[in-house]
């Protein structure tokens, strides 16, 4: 399922991620042709993504990788 | 092909421009978490339960449909390993940021005239 609103992606990937860290996954997909990017968020239950193609969002890949390496890496 | 941290970061950056004409490139992360089926290691942990503490690691996994990279990075090492991610993306995301930047700007002259319409 698509969520076009960022901010709803962002806090609802963080809370799938604590609620089953060991499950969640992340998953960045880029096809240079289309110039397309597909963030993925998944428990093999939920799955959330998020699509865009703009030049603004590289902030926005920037911001949830560093969120994922920051909880991902939480005791 | 499981790689060090560096090695993994230039193959990913391989993997990129060999998928710039064609192809996809994913690249997953996860916390890594040992399997439930190693059994040495199971046998281990009772003797000795002190060892079950985890280091806490986080793996990534990069392909493009035929070719498979991995690495894990230890948690001393995630500072590094994001920033040289980054700059990995930053190389290889940067023909992605041209051809929007012609939506940006025609987005703008809308809006502008847009309001030059109102203001008028």
């Amino acid at each position: 399922m698509y969520i076009n609103d960022w901010e709803e992606f962002y806090d609802k990937s963080e809370q799938l991620y604590r609620q089953d860290p060991k499950r969640t996954r992340f998953v960045f997909k880029f096809r240079h042709i289309e110039s397309k990017v597909v963030l993925k968020v998944t428990n093999d239950t939920v799955n959330l993504q998020y699509q865009t193609d703009k030049e603004d969002d590289f902030q926005k890949i920037e911001q949830i990788n560093s969120l994922f390496f920051r909880i991902m890496t939480e005791q | 092909m499981f790689l060090e941290n560096e090695a993994f970061l230039t193959a990913l950056n391989k993997l990129y421009q060999t998928s710039t004409k064609k192809g996809t490139v994913w690249t997953t992360m996860k916390r890594y978490v040992d399997s439930d089926s190693n059994f040495q290691k199971k046998k281990a942990d009772r003797i000795n339960p002190e060892t079950t503490e985890e280091e806490i690691k986080c793996l990534v996994r990069s392909t493009n449909g035929k070719k498979k990279i991995s690495t894990i990075v230890l948690l001393k090492d995630i500072p590094s390993f994001e920033k040289s991610y980054k700059n990995v993306l930053l190389l290889n995301l940067d023909n992605l940021k041209a051809v929007p930047k012609e939506k940006k700007k025609q987005i703008n002259t809308q809006v502008t005239a847009a309001t030059k319409k109102k203001t008028n």
